[in-house]
């Protein structure tokens, strides 16, 4: 792959990508304020909780009233409302279904999945349009070929490639000539989500990974964390990751070729990071849960929604020049457990599992029976070509255990299975790092 | 300072010489079939024809069921968009059941596009999913899902590729058509076996070539559109 360096001067809207504090913060006086007058009166679920907080539009004119006054919206009360009224986008709608271009999913994994409305500008996906900032930064140009079969749960993908003048190629990463693909147009970005990572392991039993994707400018990695394990053998690679997310369900947020946190545009959504416990806003650095406001969403917008997601996050310059907020995402809400009085996250579990070489691949599920538990249970997925046979399976437990010992101080549960069968589990097409007993 | 400015900035970069690269499913193996900007806006056009027969119009949900890596959603969407509507998507696995179900009860569709087997399965496995289904005023699956859909009461017809062209059934006719402005289709005699021809100067072009898709053409259809018309069942 080129140096990072060499392709690291373009923005493709400069002057917003760098714009200063003040200014954003101004804007989002303006924005707030535009708001309520949006929402109110038209968003059913969104009035009725105005009228409960006592406010009106008027009342917000700007960060601080918004802040102080406007009270949280939450999955739940989005899901109550549907199931309720049947109203598709739970009492958030403004405007009628005619103004709709499309309506796209959450990924469902704690529930009914909730839909996310749009409409599209001169017929091109806003989620797509907001992801070409990055993608430019990360020296994607105008006649690069994309591989875009792997991502298309928020419309249609191939946009993204059209956007930035490149040629979007559909073929996924389990397509059986994928190589074939690579080898004719050397393209220069595709995404990977979610444990489809562990297809490239796979690819690597029989091909030269370095040789073979050394055309790719960038890879994209979305839909969960990736292990430093992983992280590591993708360097090995000579694969430069760009991790993207959910910038709080609002619009996408990903690593600019700096990798230093994902930049939230913030002129797409407002973002808050607040205490679990007391509701106040954390320090930028400290780990709070993710408060999202949609900014560009004139149909179904979402308002002061609590993400669940636990994010630590930065208005500092980025290295590469831009001043967005960027985040780090920590965990979820529901991930937080403590057994026998140690706190665990699905991250720990996951260091252990990655220095034992049969489950360094990071598959993996904590079985959950409450906030405190007194016994910790982990189903572990293994490499089956690492570990056959019943005995070698036998000492793949012994030594698991002890790397969870040895990061954790407790005892585990273990059930083992091949990776496989832990992955055929899934019912959304990702794992769940942490599901219900 | 916002997203329509994103996209002006987008769009004032040079064009792609494609608007993409899809595949064809040929007898001899599946190629790379390369799609120009003028193709796609054909397809579209002439996609948007055939839905404008289903009366697809504004604040008409059209959901598609797709792998990902298919050409044909990003034309019938253009399609349907084009026409005032607009489209949900869920993946074509099985386990995608959970989000048709999310899509049927809270945002009925007038029109399905693309069950696949792995989905007809899990449909006809549940009685209250079947049943959503079959409130769907045109579910249009792939050829091997439609006897899964039949066994649970479900009347679905059948849209397929068929090589670089897509057979999409009318509203009310006797098959799935194909674009005659861009396609024609043989069969091989004695044979469910079928070959395609472009007859537009489209970037991947065919000469009677065998394609994987099965299926008989027929003479035509009661809708009376022009271009080949073909049974896929």
């Amino acid at each position: 792959m080129a140096s990072a360096t060499a392709r690291s001067s373009g923005m493709l809207e400069p002057a917003v990508e760098c714009m200063p504090r003040a200014e954003l913060d101004a804007y989002h006086d303006d924005k707030l304020a535009e708001l309520g007058r949006l929402g109110y009166g038209r968003a059913p679920l969104l009035t009725r909780l105005w009228d409960e907080a006592g406010i009106r539009p008027a009342d917000i004119r700007g960060r601080a009233d918004f802040t102080a006054r406007v009270p949280f919206l939450t999955k739940d009360m989005i899901r109550d409302y549907r199931s309720a009224s049947g109203a598709p986008f739970g009492g958030l709608e403004c405007r009628e279904l005619t103004a709709l271009d499309g309506v796209f999913t959450s990924s469902g994994t704690t529930g009914d999945a909730t839909f996310f409305a749009e409409e599209w500008p001169d017929g091109w996906s806003p989620h797509w349009i907001g992801a070409t900032r990055a993608l430019y930064g990360a020296g994607i140009r105008p006649g690069d070929y994309l591989l875009v079969g792997s991502s298309g749960m928020r419309g249609p993908h191939a946009q993204l490639a059209q956007l930035l003048g490149a040629v979007p190629i559909f073929v996924g990463l389990t397509d059986p000539q994928l190589l074939e693909v690579i080898e004719r147009y050397r393209p220069a970005f595709m995404t990977l989500v979610g444990f489809t990572a562990l297809e490239l392991l796979e690819l690597s039993k029989s091909v030269d990974v370095k040789e073979v994707f050394s055309c790719f400018k960038v890879i994209g990695f979305a839909g969960e964390p990736l292990g430093m394990a992983m992280r590591e053998r993708f360097a090995d690679w000579g694969i430069e990751l760009l991790t993207w997310s959910t910038a709080g369900d609002v619009a996408l947020c990903f690593e600019c070729l700096e990798h230093d946190g994902l930049h939230m545009w913030e002129d797409t959504g407002f973002f808050e990071v607040l205490d679990v416990e007391t509701g106040q806003p954390v320090e930028d650095g400290g780990v709070g849960e993710l408060i999202s406001t949609s900014l560009c969403n004139t149909i179904a917008p979402l308002v002061r929604y609590r993400t669940e997601d636990l994010v630590r996050v930065s208005r500092e310059r980025c290295g590469c020049g831009r001043t967005h907020l960027r985040q780090w995402p920590v965990g979820r809400l529901g991930d937080l457990m403590v057994v026998r009085g140690v706190s665990v996250t699905p991250s720990e579990v996951w260091r252990a599992l990655e220095t034992v070489p049969e489950t360094s691949a990071g598959v993996f599920q904590i079985v959950k029976t409450g906030t405190h538990m007194e016994r910790l249970t982990i189903r572990v997925g293994y490499d089956a070509d690492q570990a056959a046979g019943p005995a070698e399976v036998a000492g793949l437990r012994d030594r698991v255990g002890a790397a969870i010992w040895a990061q954790l101080g407790i005892e585990a549960d273990l059930e083992l299975m091949t990776t496989g069968r832990l992955l055929a589990r899934s019912t959304t097409g990702k794992i769940q790092r942490v599901v219900k007993a | 300072m916002n997203l329509r400015d994103t996209l002006s900035a987008s769009l004032a970069l040079p064009r792609a010489p494609l608007a993409g690269v899809g595949w064809a499913e040929l007898a001899e193996g599946r190629v790379l079939a390369p799609i120009g900007w003028a193709d796609a806006e054909a397809d579209a056009a002439w996609a948007a024809g055939l839905l404008a027969g289903y009366g697809i119009g504004r604040g008409d949900h059209c959901l598609f069921a797709t792998t990902g890596s298919e050409y044909w959603p990003l034309q019938l969407g253009a399609a349907v968009t084009g026409l005032g509507g607009f489209i949900g998507n869920i993946g074509a696995a099985g386990y995608e059941d959970r989000r048709l179900s999310v899509y049927l009860r809270f945002l009925p569709p007038k029109a399905v596009f693309g069950l696949s087997a792995e989905l007809a399965v899990k449909v006809a496995g549940s009685p209250e999913l079947a049943a959503l289904v079959a409130k769907v005023p045109y579910v249009l699956a792939l050829p091997a899902a439609v006897p899964a859909l039949a066994g649970a009461g479900i009347t679905a017809r059948a849209m397929s590729p068929v090589g670089p062209a897509l057979a999409l059934p009318c509203a009310d006719g006797d098959g799935s058509h194909v674009d005659g402005g861009q396609f024609s289709v043989g069969q091989l005699a004695g044979t469910r076996s079928m070959t395609v021809s472009t007859t537009a100067a489209r970037e991947f072009r065919l000469a009677g070539a065998e394609v994987t898709a099965a299926g008989t053409v027929l003479p035509g259809c009661a809708c009376g559109r022009p271009g080949p018309v073909l049974d896929l069942l």
